[in-house]
Formats: structure tokens, sequence, C-alpha cells
């Protein structure tokens, strides 16, 4: 007993109007069973034409109206990355402007502090070591 | 000194990102011819890597710690804690109180 499933659909984006023939051959004697959605097969064929027609028409007037980016068959498309939006100008602005920064004598006074700071720990033997001389490199050699 | 790092990240981010988006759709588009492609995939893998948004990191303003920095304050927990106890932070009172 073979057994072989054909689906015509009239159109493709119309899913619930679809017919649906089941076919089962016996001894090669083909026996056509319809769905019970099909009453009249012919004019409920048109009219889901008919019907995906109108869909259609009424997105694609959607989308030239609104410009909107259509996908029907839900192919890949880069679409989505354009309709982000920019983040940069925000991003930028996470750290607070230091108004010191405005001032030239406090930031001369601040770095007079700094190097002083620095002599200070070198005097002692407690500076930054050379290049190539740390605790990490001298570990991995 | 990693917070004069992580904001240079962030200017060169808002610099180029306009850039860096149209070049990565240009090379993921299918329906492109494909030396377009590889070109804006080449164009893509030259720009700076600084300009990438995941290499930025929410440090904190005050002490420029990396960890535990809450976006709404972009402070750490620490200096959050500090400075609510002073009652400095509006409106932030402790939950048992």
């Amino acid at each position: 007993m073979k057994f072989c499933r054909a689906s015509a659909s009239a159109s493709s984006s119309s899913s619930y109007a679809s017919t649906t023939l089941i076919s089962y051959v016996i001894r090669d004697l083909p026996i056509i069973i319809f769905s019970e959605r099909t009453r009249d097969m012919a004019s409920q064929s048109l009219k889901s034409i008919l019907t995906a027609a109108v869909n259609t028409g009424v997105t694609e007037a959607r989308a030239r109206i609104f410009g909107h980016v259509l996908n029907p068959t839900g192919l890949k498309s880069a679409h989505k990355i354009l309709r982000k939006k920019l983040i940069g100008e925000k991003v930028a602005q996470w750290y607070p402007h230091d108004i010191r920064k405005d001032d030239p004598l406090v930031m001369e006074a601040e770095e007079k502090e700094r190097l002083n700071k620095l002599e200070m720990l070198k005097r002692r033997g407690k500076g930054p070591p050379k290049k190539g001389q740390g605790k990490r490199s001298k570990r991995k050699s | 000194m990693s917070v004069c790092r992580d904001n240079h990240r962030r200017l060169l981010a808002e610099k180029f990102e306009l850039r860096r988006n149209l070049y990565k759709v240009l090379c993921k588009d299918t329906s492109l011819p494909d030396d377009l492609r590889e070109e804006s995939r080449y164009k893509l893998s030259k720009l700076p890597r600084n300009n990438s948004f995941t290499r930025i990191r929410n440090r904190c303003i005050f002490s420029g710690r990396g960890r535990a920095v809450y976006e709404t304050f972009r402070i750490s927990r620490l200096v959050f804690r500090a400075l609510a106890n002073k009652g400095m932070l509006n409106g932030v009172k402790k939950a048992s109180r």
C-alpha cells in the first residue's frame, strides 16, 4: 500500500485557505479524499487567490506609505542592524566633565604634587621598576 | 589610568559608530555582489579595535573601579555605600528604615 500526500495550496501566503489532497494509492487505484474544508473546490481556490492578492496589495501599499522594508519570503536581511538607534553619543558621555581641568593653575599644582610624590618614592627605592624587571615578567622568564 | 583608556575608547566608538554599522550591514547583505561584500569586510577589519562597543567597560566615575558599577548612578558599590550613608545621594535611603 503506497501513501503519497500532495498539498496543492492556491497561494503560499494564505495558509488557512490551502486545500490538501491526500491520495492513497491502493494497487494503482487512486482514491482521492478531500479535506473537510473544501466545499466547492474551484470557487474556494479563486476566492483564496483574490484574498491573497488583496492582502499583498494592502501590505505593499502600507510599506510604501510608511517606509517599511518588506521581506515576505523571510530571507536573511541586514535591515535589523539599520533599524537600531545610534548609541554613540550617550556612551561617550559617561564620565562627567572635571572642572579642575578648566583651571591651568590647579592642574599645574596637581602635576607638581604627583612628581614630588614620585621623587620621594624613588629616593626610598620604591619607584616603578625598569621595563622587563617587574614581578610578572621576571616570573615568566 | 584605565579611566583614561576607557574614555579614549568611548570617544572613538562614538566617532566611528555610523561607519562601522554601515560596513557591517554591507558585508552581511546577501543580495549584494560578492566583491562589495569582501571590500566592506576588509574595511571593517581595518577599523581600530578601540572603536568597538564591546571594549568599553562602565567604570566608576569617582574611583575608576571596573567591577560592581551600577549604571543608574555610574558609581561603584563602595562609593555608593559611602555617599548614601552621608546622605549625598538624593532619594536613596536604607531599605530597613
